[in-house]
């Protein structure tokens, strides 16, 4: 064995035992403003992670550093063991991933088969395997009656489905979501809980971002709460609620005060 | 209310200035300043024929009406846009009133004071009187241009959607009749003081661009009726028109008349692109020239401009000097205007970060289609207008230059579209800082051509035919290398930079 391919076998021995998404001390600030503050988070491979946080707590922010779009000032992120911020690791991390980011544009001048076309190919894809995938993806998301709307002319939940399915559609080992569900129809969400529960049984790994605790509680069996841009909690479920309902733990950890109503009701 | 919209346009401008670069914004209003004072000189300036000032300010206040109207049907409203009142519970003819008072009391608008001032020195060349219905004619002009640019924004504007995609084809137009007469203006100011074209005259006293002087005109002599008719003609045509803003508000708030927008069904259409990453880029690339406003518009006004700028002095005069070069030009204007796709295509530039390896393909892909879309109609546009002029010195000249400038603007754009890539605004139109990055685009393709025309030129200079005719192979070579070579750079910036891009076009979004 050469030492290059000794070196190529080392790192994917090492690979095959690393977490899932491994995130060590990454940190980002915009001018003055400190968005992530040394996050430290570890998914394990096979979990199904909620990352739960108020707004502005930086989880998008942190995924996207996580997910090789955003640099991060500081840090690591490795991706079933392979660094998103360094080559040779970046190139495999992406073909590992697939993501859902929050507030980027995809083509509005394409259609769903078309957006989903180009990037199998671009991926490398046979043609023949992107035309059945894109088929299946278009008929279960229920995109197939929009087959020549374009996508500028989609609604929310339909830019999301056609979203998630440019993440599912090069088959990968981890999903990154940022909030899938928000904007989804109950049908749709019906059928997006079937194809996540679906992609864990087949040994897949997701960490997903959402505002809504009962869909977290049902989903997830890791949690792993970010206020401030730092991660106060994580771990299973049954940890970080603690014996209280998800939402209950969740207001104590980031110090929710009580809720008022709005003070010209009372009169 | 209309103070209350004024002082919320203050602040959306305070703040828009505030985040973005202020450099730019100043060399455009020192350009539109300069411009309108170029214009006002012509007020002052002695004519041999008093008639032939006021038909020369008619048609270059016609420049001024419709570059503003067509700038509006592009970039629609920049700040107060109607759909942001639309919960509100305000009377819509309220709203429409005060929505169009305070266009009318923009400050941009107020610029135009400037050249329409032409026809005050005008008039005042004649005396007191001629120059009081100066005033009146400026005054009336600029609320015209105030006035109809708000209803073709409203009409035509981005936020009119399928309005808007329609009227891609229209303002593509008018730029470019503005853009040719701008390029040959003086050629046709003196043709209007030579009166040798009476239709031109005709023509541009006829619009209501050129009332104003036209009205002058006839007051410097005595003509008061003449004076006072374009004058009223003037107030009228605002007044009608903003008799339908109420009209086009109503549409666009309520979103009537903006149907979804379709694709052809493609999939029994056979593949010509190759199946590769390349390939798909390539395809993508394709739909996106044809299907986008922001990339179809400047595609359409290279055709229009390209071809006119060569073929009107043929028309006019009978000179078809410039005839061959009417594909090399379109190629450059072309060139030009593509100088900003990671721009335009905003933070949809994730999927290529996403995709490992993608940044070569994607950027071979977008040569691959601009050259599909440019090329053959430049080659065919050359071959038949150098073939129509029959002027036999001009092939190699013609074909070599082109074959550079294809080459050269392929290699240009990527690389231009990654160095300073400027987000859209927030209505997705160019910024103003997008023709700072068009002109210098401009003549960098141009230059390209430079050794192909080189060589030439040193064919004509030794009366060597042969020589001459080596410009082909040397286009194609500096062609190709250019392409090849500015492209390798473009994929290394973009692999670079992409990550950097992204935050810049997220920030802006």
């Amino acid at each position: 064995m050469t030492t290059a391919s000794a070196e190529a076998g080392n790192a994917e021995g090492r690979a095959a035992l690393a977490a899932a998404l491994e995130l060590r001390g990454l940190r980002k600030s915009f001018g003055g403003t400190l968005a992530v503050a040394d996050a430290d988070l570890s998914v394990r491979r096979g979990a199904f992670l909620g990352l739960v946080g108020p707004n502005g707590a930086g989880k998008t922010t942190l995924l996207s550093m996580a997910t090789g779009l955003l640099r991060p000032d500081s840090g690591q992120a490795r991706v079933l063991g392979h660094d998103v911020w360094s080559e040779p690791g970046a190139t495999r991390s992406k073909e590992l991933l697939g993501v859902l980011p929050d507030g980027l544009a995809l083509p509005d001048r394409l259609t769903g088969r078309e957006l989903l076309s180009y990037l199998g190919l671009l991926r490398g894809m046979p043609t023949a395997l992107v035309a059945d995938r894109a088929d299946e993806l278009l008929r279960v998301f229920d995109l197939e009656h929009a087959e020549r709307t374009l996508i500028g002319d989609y609604s929310a939940g339909m830019r999301k489905k056609i979203g998630l399915a440019t993440a599912l559609l090069h088959g990968p080992h981890l999903l990154v979501l940022d909030e899938p569900f928000e904007a989804v129809d109950p049908v749709s969400a019906a059928v997006l809980r079937a194809i996540l529960d679906g992609f864990i049984a087949a040994g897949g790994s997701i960490v997903m971002s959402s505002h809504a605790m009962a869909l977290v509680e049902r989903l997830c069996d890791h949690v792993a709460v970010l206020s401030h841009g730092q991660v106060l909690r994580s771990g299973t479920l049954a940890q970080v609620r603690g014996g209280h309902s998800l939402e209950e733990a969740f207001a104590e950890l980031v110090g929710a005060g009580p809720a008022r109503g709005l003070s010209w009701f009372a009169s | 209310m209309v103070r209350l919209l004024i002082g919320l346009r203050g602040a959306i401008t305070r703040n828009q200035l505030r985040q973005g670069h202020r450099g730019p914004l100043i060399a455009a209003l020192v350009l539109a300043l300069l411009s309108g004072a170029g214009t006002l000189y012509l007020g002052t300036v002695s004519y041999a024929r008093p008639a032939a000032g006021a038909d020369v300010i008619a048609l270059v206040f016609g420049l001024w009406l419709g570059g503003s109207l067509a700038q509006k049907a592009l970039a629609g409203e920049p700040t107060l846009r109607p759909e942001m009142f639309a919960l509100l519970p305000l009377r819509r003819p309220a709203l429409a009133a005060a929505l169009l008072a305070v266009n009318l009391a923009d400050p941009v608008l107020l610029l135009f004071l400037v050249p329409f001032a032409a026809v005050i020195a005008l008039g005042a060349q004649a005396g007191a009187v001629a120059a009081i219905v100066g005033v009146a004619g400026a005054l009336l002009t600029t609320v015209l241009a105030g006035v109809a640019g708000t209803v073709a924004a409203g009409v035509l504007g981005p936020g009119a959607r399928r309005g808007h995609d329609i009227g891609t084809m229209v303002t593509a137009l008018a730029i470019s009749i503005i853009s040719v007469a701008g390029v040959t203006l003086p050629w046709l100011v003196t043709v209007l003081r030579e009166r040798s074209a009476p239709w031109l005259i005709a023509l541009v006293r006829v619009l209501p661009s050129g009332w104003a002087a036209v009205a002058v005109d006839a007051a410097a002599r005595s003509q008061w009726l003449w004076a006072a008719l374009p004058l009223a003609g003037l107030a009228a045509l605002s007044g009608v028109i903003a008799l339908t803003w109420p009209v086009v508000l109503a549409r666009r708030m309520t979103g009537a008349g903006t149907p979804s927008r379709t694709a052809r069904p493609h999939a029994k259409r056979r593949a010509v692109l190759p199946r590769t990453a390349v390939g798909a880029v390539a395809a993508k690339e394709l739909r996106l020239w044809v299907r986008d406003p922001i990339r179809l518009t400047p595609l359409l006004i290279a055709v229009i401009v390209g071809a006119a700028m060569c073929a009107i002095p043929k028309l006019i005069t009978g000179t078809g000097q410039l005839l061959p070069f009417a594909g090399a030009a379109t190629v450059a204007i072309a060139a030009a205007c593509a100088c900003n796709l990671y721009g335009n295509d905003g933070t949809s530039l994730w999927l290529i970060i996403s995709v490992p390896g993608s940044g070569r393909p994607d950027i071979r892909g977008r040569q691959l289609a601009w050259l599909l879309i440019t090329g053959p109609y430049a080659v065919a546009l050359t071959v038949l207008l150098t073939a129509l002029s029959g002027q036999a010195w001009a092939w190699p000249w013609a074909l070599g230059g082109l074959a550079a400038l294809l080459g050269g603007a392929c290699g240009l754009i990527p690389l231009a579209s990654l160095t300073w890539v400027v987000p859209l605004d927030d209505a997705g139109n160019p910024t103003p800082q997008y023709p700072l990055k068009v002109y210098p685009t401009l003549i960098a393709a141009v230059l390209t051509a430079a050794p192909a025309a080189a060589v030439a030129l040193a064919g004509v200079l030794a009366g060597l035919t042969w020589l001459s005719w080596l410009a082909v192979p040397v286009g194609i070579a500096t062609g190709t290398a250019l392409a090849w070579k500015l492209g390798a750079v473009a994929a290394g910036r973009l692999r670079r930079t992409q990550v950097t891009v992204l935050r810049t076009m997220a920030s802006a979004a």
